[in-house]
């Protein structure tokens, strides 16, 4: 048992070190069991390829929140830690987010996440809006700060996850009748 | 003029053609001449290559708007008519949305088409939202009707493209406190 522990934490960490210098696309599970220093059958024993690996280390990574703020988080606390973590891992985070393949595997694992947390997911598009802000945090290196990019997060969210009832409709209503005109003006004040 | 316009519309449709058999990724210029009995010359006067003829047919069917509503378009007519203009021409689109490179140019194709008439870009986390709306429509080919997909699409919309800054504070204050069991019991009552 000690044994496949450490083997798994192995090849955890030699996923983390690949990532962290290549796209994931162009990442081989060799290259991975290589890093790893752990044999084909143990590897294959333990996860069923890089994708499931991928997965795994992303969720293992975003649970590493509970460790502060409990079961019961709230959610800017929660995603405040998610942008840490982040942060702390970026490049291995931008090799993921920048990745065709990688950035189904980010939402994926968000996914997962939030259905182990709360027993359902947000609404798809939420998941495309962290894969945008991620890039556009990796554009300028990370140099933004976490609350920073906790804000813009925000400001995208789907309407209908933040609003219901009679304030959402009333948001949409006003806003879906806005015609070209006021865009132009807004445009040129 | 007219014979541009007709040779424009014979590779346009010798490249919906071959779509209907190849996937975006694997369609090469030489299928749409030989599709369209043209010379390789030929298909290169009119386009650069098959990125540039996408993107031009793409923005082209979204340009529908205009020609329909002129420049007093709202925003719910704009994105009726873009849903419309996919679910018209699914091949092309479906094979688009199912690749990466091709979802970016229907991306660009509606950023091109809403910054010509507003003035404005659309932010891509905006854009992102639908392409991903659409990618799931693709997968039923395009069962859904457009109506259908608008209220979907309206309800995404980016908090940031309703709402005043302001608004977002105040709206967010309250949202950011929620603890997981809320999100829980809320899960459980249906969304």
């Amino acid at each position: 048992m000690t044994a496949s522990i450490s083997a798994r934490e192995k090849i955890t960490n030699g996923f983390i070190t690949v990532l962290s210098k290549r796209y994931f696309s162009d990442i081989k599970t060799v290259d991975i069991i290589k890093e790893s220093h752990v044999s084909h059958q143990t590897f294959y024993r333990l996860f069923t390829d890089k994708y499931n690996l991928a997965e795994t280390v992303c969720l293992d990574m975003f649970r590493r929140f509970q460790s502060v703020y409990g079961a019961n988080a709230k959610w800017k606390d929660l995603t405040l830690s998610l942008l840490n973590i982040i942060k702390t891992n970026s490049q291995f985070f931008k090799h993921l987010a920048y990745d065709p393949e990688g950035s189904d595997i980010f939402r994926h694992a968000l996914e997962d996440l939030s259905r182990e947390l709360t027993g359902s997911a947000g609404s798809p598009p939420v998941y495309y809006i962290w894969v945008c802000v991620i890039k556009e945090w990796a554009d300028n290196r990370f140099r933004d700060s976490a609350a920073d990019m906790y804000k813009k997060l925000c400001s995208y969210l789907p309407i209908s996850d933040v609003l219901s009832g009679r304030d959402l409709e009333k948001a949409l209503l006003k806003y879906e009748e806005l015609d070209m005109k006021y865009y132009i003006d807004k445009a040129n004040p | 003029m007219r014979s541009q316009n007709e040779m424009n519309k014979k590779i346009a449709d010798a490249f919906y053609t071959v779509l209907k058999t190849t996937s975006f990724a694997k369609a090469k210029v030489t299928n749409i001449t030989e599709t369209a009995g043209i010379s390789h010359q030929t298909f290169y006067r009119y386009f650069l290559d098959k990125y540039d003829l996408s993107f031009k047919i793409a923005t082209e069917k979204f340009f529908i708007f205009h020609d329909i509503y002129s420049d007093n378009a709202t925003w719910k007519e704009i994105v009726t008519v873009i849903l419309n203009s996919v679910k018209n021409y699914p091949v092309f689109f479906k094979r688009l949305l199912e690749d990466q490179e091709g979802s970016d140019i229907v991306m660009k194709s509606i950023i091109a088409v809403t910054e010509t008439y507003t003035g404005t870009t659309v932010s891509p986390h905006s854009v992102s939202v639908w392409i991903s709306i659409f990618k799931e429509w693709s997968k039923t080919d395009f069962r859904e009707s457009a109506d259908e997909m608008y209220r979907k699409i309206r309800m995404y919309t980016p908090l940031k493209e309703v709402l005043t800054d302001k608004e977002i504070d105040r709206i967010m204050t309250v949202y950011e406190k929620r603890t997981l069991s809320y999100f829980r019991e809320k899960g459980q009552n249906g969304r």
